[in-house]
């Protein structure tokens, strides 16, 4: 969008009133017919304000003036000089000043703007070729001679054997290897954040369903509190199953 | 809080605990895991080992389930960065206790912290006693994993009933 300067000293001009006499009519009118007529300019007349071989016809139309008093209209602006005539053709007066630098000014910053763009394009350009990333499948796409259910793999849980050998001993009546196999056939795991206390959650089922009285891994809040027995029995079942603590006395105390 | 190691009842079952703890408080032992049922005296013997520590200056008792809510109040409510609330702890070269772990009630979030927070004192070796009177089922096997060093088991009679 754009926008010319408007000047409060317009309405009281020697040049409006010299217009309104001329053309009889309404000074109002005159400054909204001048108003049309410079905006137009901004889209048709040069920096400098030529208007070329613009005819009466046409400059009567852009000011929004009735054609058949367009002679008239143009004579009147030439007159009252809001129009020159010169030896190239009509020329908005002054133009330059008031509107013809703002034009020049934004022209050359859409020049620059269209410099950065260029500018910018090719590393857009660069961007685009670098994917998709070759060593990524483009998941978008099934793949080549894929079965359907090689296209739908589980997500077994990744948890490392040692792991399961580490944590068996707290579950007697389970095997964990074997809840850990059957929980990845039965589950996907994707939208577990932490898969160790997921796989614990399915162990903690294996062992309600071996032993429905018995404890579980995570009891359900407001469950019983184990008793104390209980509770000794399972540290005397985890220190059992790792005999050989590490080095209980390393001495670290930081300094300060 | 005047628990402190002078005027601690000696038991046979808590005496490999009383010596744990008096070892962290000198800085021979970087941890001990008390565990066992309630009430035979091992937050005693942690706030001991903190009195001894530095006189309760520098170093801290939290009871898990209370941290825990005081890092969630400090970090949603308060809008505070978590690593501002955590951070310190993690770098902490004072004792710290944790008691009653495995007593919170324990989200993927909470349990998370949790493991954070002790995963990166046991990396800097830093004192850090925890007591728990929940089976070691409850517990997080990671944290148990890293202070097993120090776990001792605590098999007295409660001595609240006495």
């Amino acid at each position: 969008m754009s926008w010319i300067e408007s000047h409060q000293s317009l309405s009281r001009h020697k040049k409006v009133a010299g217009l309104v006499a001329l053309l009889k009519t309404d000074r109002l009118k005159i400054i909204g017919h001048l108003h049309e007529l410079w905006w137009w300019g901004l889209d048709n007349a040069d920096v400098d304000g030529n208007l070329g071989d613009t005819s009466n016809e046409a400059l009567a139309i852009a000011a929004c003036w009735p054609v058949k008093d367009a002679k008239r209209f143009v004579e009147a602006l030439i007159v009252v000089r809001f129009v020159d005539q010169s030896e190239r053709g009509l020329v908005l007066h002054n133009w330059y000043a008031y509107a013809g630098k703002l034009m020049a000014a934004r022209a050359a910053n859409k020049e620059r703007m269209q410099r950065a763009r260029a500018s910018h394009v090719p590393n857009t350009e660069r961007a685009r070729v670098a994917l998709p990333y070759p060593t990524v499948p483009n998941r978008t796409q099934p793949l080549a001679n894929a079965s359907k259910a090689a296209r739908r793999p589980r997500a077994r849980l990744p948890v490392d054997p040692e792991y399961l050998k580490e944590i068996q001993p707290a579950h007697p009546t389970v095997n964990v290897c074997e809840v850990y196999a059957d929980a990845s056939n039965r589950k996907t795991w994707d939208g577990y954040k932490d898969k160790r206390r997921a796989l614990g959650k399915y162990i903690g089922w294996a062992e309600e369903k071996v032993n429905p009285n018995g404890r579980t891994n995570t009891p359900a809040r407001g469950s019983s509190r184990s008793s104390g027995d209980e509770i000794n029995d399972s540290w005397k079942r985890y220190a059992a199953a790792h005999a050989k603590p590490d080095q209980a006395g390393h001495s670290a105390r930081p300094d300060g | 809080m005047d628990d402190s190691f002078e005027n601690w009842e000696p038991s046979p079952e808590m005496q490999r605990a009383y010596e744990q703890c008096r070892m962290v408080a000198s800085g021979e032992a970087r941890c001990a895991l008390l565990a066992g049922s309630f009430g035979n005296g091992k937050t005693h013997l942690a706030i001991a080992a903190l009195r001894e520590w530095d006189n309760l200056n520098t170093g801290w008792f939290y009871k898990v389930p209370d941290w825990l809510s005081m890092v969630k109040r400090r970090a949603f409510d308060e809008g505070e960065p978590l690593d501002n609330v955590l951070t310190p702890l993690m770098e902490g070269r004072s004792l710290i206790v944790f008691d009653d772990l495995g007593a919170e009630n324990s989200t993927d979030w909470a349990a998370e912290q949790l493991y954070r927070v002790l995963d990166a004192r046991y990396d800097a070796k830093a004192p850090t006693i925890i007591t728990s009177n929940q089976p070691a089922e409850r517990l997080d096997p990671r944290i148990l994993s890293r202070y097993r060093a120090g776990l001792v088991m605590c098999l007295g009679k409660d001595r609240r009933d006495a």
